[in-house]
């Protein structure tokens, strides 16, 4: 069903902003005031439409930008109507159409009292910033500042905890300079919070002891599955420039420009998640999938959401939109620091 | 590769319709006469099949492959011939006359080796499989990770020799087969139950060599059992949404498309959803969230990875390099070796070590970095 809303909003979205094109260029037919009222009443059916999810993933620059322009838009269009024309009826409908608009602006700022600006970008408020490793489950999704600080995001990279057969919790990821790798928690948590932010999501069903023993063998198997691509695509592109017989500065250019590293450089554009090599959140994504645990929806499904798996990243402040996933908050660190007291030495 | 094919396939039969319907409604593209046209139709198709030559020739045993020769043959060998009777008869220029008689040969040359490599093949059950395919496997000779193909209700259905899936993996101690059948969803099998002789059912074996490792074995079986959870997860939930249904519906849905955890939906697309699989999907998920290497199937109409109009095949495993099919003549051999070692990458020559290095780069990079400090 994820996907099918998703196809159904991006193509209401896509036909919105041909029409408000068409509008501009070439008009409705009807007069100008009546074709304000009508672009601006459509466009307030979407909004209300979508106003539930996009308030939802306000953490992504992307929704608020869904938000604020039909706002924007709104005020404009309803404003226009109002002065362009003398018939009452018409102005009533601007004067309305206005309030409906400031409606959608006041309930976006109401909604928007649930996050606080940190970093690059908004988190929600009351999320535990930099929780400590002893505090997260296995399971959780870290969230960590990271690459896309610059598109108004706070977060931008994304791991997840595992613990092994001992107890001891590990950090997996995808890394651009290493491809998978496999960190002691506490460390990552540490320096991570020494030049970022980190937050985490802990699953709303605890993993069972069957599922952390799984999610380790997962691990280690994507971790060797990501090394033996990168030592074949390596040999393969040795092979093809030693073929295309380039000089060695071109050689190392070439390694510079396309370093094999066991990070999927294109899954970064496009969402996509190979068998062998991943994003940082590709490979959260596709451990949980591996380890047969139902997201209640999987990202990077492509533009329009038809599974192409183009132009759609999976960007790391969407996994706030889970719902089988909730926030390690401050108050949970409290019950944590009040339990952990209270329990004998 | 598999992608691009597909949209190959996909964009050559739009182009050749598309052409057809337009000529048909009395235009013409560089001002080409009739046999000019006709010919240029023929091309298109003749550019398809030359361009997957070998693909249509290895994959004989898949139907669609077959279907797409014959398809070409169809419109192909008439549209030259027609092309070289208008031309003969209208005593036009030498270039399309040469152009058609190069056409009708190259369509009788690939007729030759089409109908040639029927030999190659022999038929079982309901359709071709190659030629001393081995049909009655003992199972002494499965593996976990090997894939069975078997005949049956969509073998006849496909006109194939098999065309259902099972996979052989570890189950408390003994081997098992597991798949999605359309009765029971995700489902355990005996595999004496399966592997038993039957000329109405033939199967057949894809071994996949190398063996997988122990690790990749140990967690094969987690993966099963994760995946029976979340198939009578999705069973149970369906049946709730069910019950909500007006009875009309609820009634046509439960005789139309059963709950019974098999993706009916997947039958047609070729999706790979998380929770319901058809019997090849079944495989391949096994496969990959078992993190083995496997080939990738279902990518959509045009190959755009839309999962839509383009469900697995298990005669499509074949095209996986690790899965070997395993003949009569083959049989001796294995029951008293095993599977024989195959080196998948013999051009890499420390291809294991230098994985091994790799993974233990990768784990504790910190520790790495310090010591570089």
């Amino acid at each position: 069903m994820f996907r099918f809303w998703k196809t159904a909003k991006a193509i209401a979205n896509l036909f919105m902003i041909f029409l408000t094109w068409r509008w501009y260029y070439h008009g409705f037919g009807f007069e100008f005031s009546v074709g304000c009222l009508v672009l601006s009443g459509l466009w307030l059916v979407l909004s209300f439409a979508q106003m539930g999810h996009l308030m939802r993933s306000y953490a992504t620059a992307l929704s608020r930008l869904q938000m604020l322009a039909p706002i924007c838009l709104g005020f404009v269009l309803n404003i226009a109507a109002f002065f362009g024309t003398g018939d009452m009826a018409v102005r009533a409908f601007a004067l309305a159409g206005f309030c409906a608009w400031v409606y959608v602006y006041l309930r976006y700022r109401q909604e928007r009292k649930n996050f606080f600006a940190r970093g690059y970008g908004v988190l929600p408020r009351g999320i535990m910033v930099n929780p400590p490793a002893a505090m997260l489950p296995p399971g959780s999704i870290l969230l960590m500042t990271g690459i896309p600080e610059y598109i108004g995001e706070a977060v931008g990279h994304g791991e997840i905890v595992i613990p092994d057969a001992e107890g001891k919790k590990w950090a997996f990821s995808t890394y651009m300079k290493y491809g998978v790798v496999l960190n002691p928690l506490e460390e990552v948590l540490t320096r991570r919070a020494r030049r970022g932010i980190t937050v985490a999501l802990a699953p709303t069903v605890p993993w069972t002891a069957e599922q952390c023993k799984m999610s380790f063998m997962v691990a280690r198997g994507m971790l060797r599955q990501n090394k033996e691509w990168v030592v074949r695509e390596r040999a393969r592109q040795e092979r093809l420039l030693a073929f295309l017989h380039l000089p060695e500065f071109v050689r190392r250019a070439w390694s510079k420009v396309f370093p094999v590293t066991g990070y999927d450089w294109f899954g970064l554009v496009l969402g996509r998640t190979k068998m062998g090599r991943y994003t940082c959140v590709g490979s959260v994504q596709e451990l949980l999938w591996r380890m047969g645990i139902t997201l209640d929806r999987y990202f990077g499904t492509g533009l329009l959401g038809l599974g192409t798996t183009v132009l759609d990243p999976i960007m790391p402040a969407r996994f706030f939109d889970l719902k089988c996933y909730r926030m390690v908050t401050e108050a949970d660190h409290q019950a944590w620091l009040a339990t952990s007291q209270a329990a004998p030495k | 590769m598999r992608p691009v094919r597909k949209a190959f396939t996909f964009l050559s039969h739009c182009l050749f319709y598309g052409l057809a319907t337009y000529f048909m409604l009395g235009h013409t593209v560089y001002g080409l006469d009739t046999a000019g046209r006709l010919l240029l139709l023929s091309g298109i198709f003749l550019v398809v099949v030359y361009g997957l030559f070998n693909h249509i020739l290895r994959s004989y045993g898949n139907i669609f492959s077959r279907l797409l020769a014959r398809e070409a043959m169809l419109f192909g060998f008439p549209l030259s011939l027609a092309a070289l009777v208008l031309q003969i008869g209208s005593g036009g220029g030498a270039l399309i006359f040469s152009l058609a008689v190069f056409s009708l040969a190259a369509w009788s040359f690939f007729a030759w080796r089409f109908v040639e490599n029927r030999k190659r093949y022999e038929k079982q059950g309901a359709g071709p499989v190659p030629v001393d395919t081995c049909i009655k496997i003992p199972a002494a000779i499965v593996r976990p990770g090997d894939a069975i193909g078997t005949g049956g209700a969509m073998a006849r259905l496909l006109r194939q020799g098999v065309a259902h899936t099972e996979c052989v993996i570890p189950w408390q101690g003994k081997l098992m087969l597991f798949s999605s059948w359309f009765e029971e969803g995700a489902f355990l099998n005996e595999v004496e139950r399966i592997l038993k002789p039957d000329p109405k059912y033939p199967n057949y074996l894809l071994q996949r060599r190398p063996p997988l490792n122990k690790e990749q074995i140990e967690l094969m079986e987690y993966v099963v059992r994760a995946m029976r959870e979340q198939n009578l997860q999705y069973r149970e939930r369906l049946t709730r949404q069910r019950e909500r249904l007006p009875g009309w519906l609820k009634n046509y849905l439960d005789k139309k498309f059963p709950v019974t955890g098999y993706d009916w939906l997947g039958r047609y697309t070729g999706r790979r959803a998380p929770d319901r699989w058809t019997c090849n999907v079944a495989y391949l998920e096994v496969m990959r969230r078992s993190c083995v290497d496997v080939v990738r199937l279902g990518h959509g109409a045009a190959g755009l990875r839309t999962g839509w109009l383009d469900f697995p095949n298990t005669e499509d495993l074949r095209g996986d390099p690790a899965l070997h099919l395993v003949r009569n003549a083959e049989l001796p051999a294995l029951m008293a070796d095993g599977p024989p070692r195959v080196n998948l990458n013999p051009d890499i020559p420390d291809f294991e070590a230098q994985v091994e290095a790799l993974t233990a780069a990768s784990i504790n990079i910190f520790d790495r970095a310090k010591a570089r400090s």
